[in-house]
């Protein structure tokens, strides 16, 4: 049966139709203090996290491996932590080899600021073939026209690097709800 | 060599010693594909202009290079095997969404596919022998080639990039190659995106924390600094 989120773009993520959360990582990255996030994108955060943990989800944490301890992000959360010595999380480290023996495919992104970690990592990932989403209001940004460039890109030639999505979509996927199943609750609720 | 090019958010190379030896143009996917009518960017719809505009700057550019003793070119090439086992399937979806399959037979051949004409480079940029050609199946070049291991032998450790598109191939090579150390440049007027507040996004993101990626200069400001070492071009 297909399983999918209503309302990413450019497509209904993920393509293959079959969102498995056993195979879907939730990838948090972070690049300084001044950038992680506050008030209600931290609330959303820990929210989906929590969620998409408890749903089979594997939360994963590329901390930079200078300067701020692992510890920043709600770190006893995370399942698997990799520093990175570098902007992208795949270089010089052992990232693709800690997602490949656990069997995830499909990479979810929350990044503070997104145009840094987030974004590398993601073109990284795409070019190894996972299959991508960013969080659209689950990542901070060094300038608002840099953020909105780096999401806008995602979404060119058909989502060159992905998809992108809200977090209540996600939310939504991960509890399971179609929109077959929505509607029978809305009828209920007015009956 | 005590010679630095006007760039931001810094003057290139960070430390002022330009050293043409070490140096390489590095240009990015100038393929009929994403550049060329009836090529993979013009059947998705975009407007070539957008993608066209940095080919005559980048002709200028690597006709100067040329004539630099030392100084190295690099071209770099997306396509895949005419098999698409190198594809990702994901990759291969999302082309056919847009209607413009990887594989499929467009009026410039089978689209990203190598050996098709479509997908080679353009005549204005052709490369000239002792030009190294990167062929990648990727957005990113360091990933999977031997594309670092081509610029270690030749001893380069600075890049100048020139290229399409910027926030794609471009930006995705800039970032791996800063990540590996490499001192990079990007030249404005000789790169494009198919959206031009991207191609302005793209820019802007070399530029930030003090330039996070490397720094940003216009092609004129490269060419004059670098005329004083060029040789004289036969008429």
């Amino acid at each position: 049966m297909e399983r999918v989120l209503d309302s990413s773009s450019p497509y209904r993520w993920p393509w293959h139709g079959a969102f498995d959360p056993r195979k879907t990582a939730f990838v948090v990255t972070h690049d300084g203090l001044q950038h992680l996030p506050g008030g209600h994108t931290w609330q959303r955060l820990e929210q989906l996290m929590q969620a998409a943990k408890s749903s089979g989800v594997t939360l994963v944490s590329l901390p930079p491996a200078k300067g701020l301890s692992a510890g920043s992000i709600a770190a006893d959360m995370f399942q698997v932590v990799v520093p990175r010595p570098h902007i992208g999380g795949f270089t010089g480290t052992d990232l693709d080899f800690q997602l490949r023996h656990r069997g995830l495919t499909d990479l979810i992104f929350a990044g503070f600021p997104f145009e840094l970690g987030a974004d590398t990592t993601m073109r990284e990932a795409n070019d190894l073939g996972y299959e991508c989403l960013a969080l659209l209001d689950c990542c901070t940004g060094v300038a608002d026209d840099t953020l909105a460039g780096a999401l806008h890109s995602i979404e060119m030639s058909g989502g060159i690097f992905g998809a992108v999505a809200s977090a209540a979509a996600v939310l939504q996927l991960i509890a399971g709800d179609s929109p077959a199943m929505l509607q029978t609750q809305m009828t209920k609720d007015v009956a | 060599m005590n010679i630095s090019i006007p760039a931001e958010p810094y003057a290139w190379p960070f430390n002022g010693e330009f050293d043409p030896a070490k140096t390489a143009l590095v240009c990015i996917d100038w393929q009929t594909d994403f550049c060329g009518p009836g090529g993979y960017v013009d059947s998705m719809g975009y407007d070539l202009n957008l993608t066209r505009s940095g080919v005559e700057p980048t002709r200028k550019v690597l006709q100067m290079v040329r004539a630099i003793p030392g100084m190295h070119v690099v071209h770099t090439r997306e396509g895949h095997k005419p098999d698409l086992s190198d594809c990702p399937p994901n990759k291969l979806w999302r082309s056919r969404q847009m209607g413009a399959g990887i594989g499929d037979a467009g009026p410039c051949g089978r689209i990203l596919v190598r050996g098709e004409p479509g997908w080679d480079i353009i005549p204005e940029l052709y490369p000239i022998a002792g030009e190294p050609i990167i062929d990648k199946p990727s957005k990113g070049a360091f990933g999977l080639t031997d594309i670092d291991l081509v610029l270690r032998v030749r001893g380069i450790t600075h890049l100048i990039f020139t290229g399409i598109t910027t926030d794609v191939c471009v930006h995705t090579i800039m970032r791996e190659a800063n990540d590996r150390g490499y001192e990079c440049l990007l030249l404005s007027d000789c790169t494009g995106a198919t959206d031009y507040g991207n191609y302005l996004a793209a820019l802007n993101m070399v530029k930030m924390q003090g330039g996070v990626f490397g720094a940003v200069a216009e092609s004129s400001a490269l060419l004059a600094a670098l005329a004083p070492l060029a040789e004289m071009q036969p008429a």
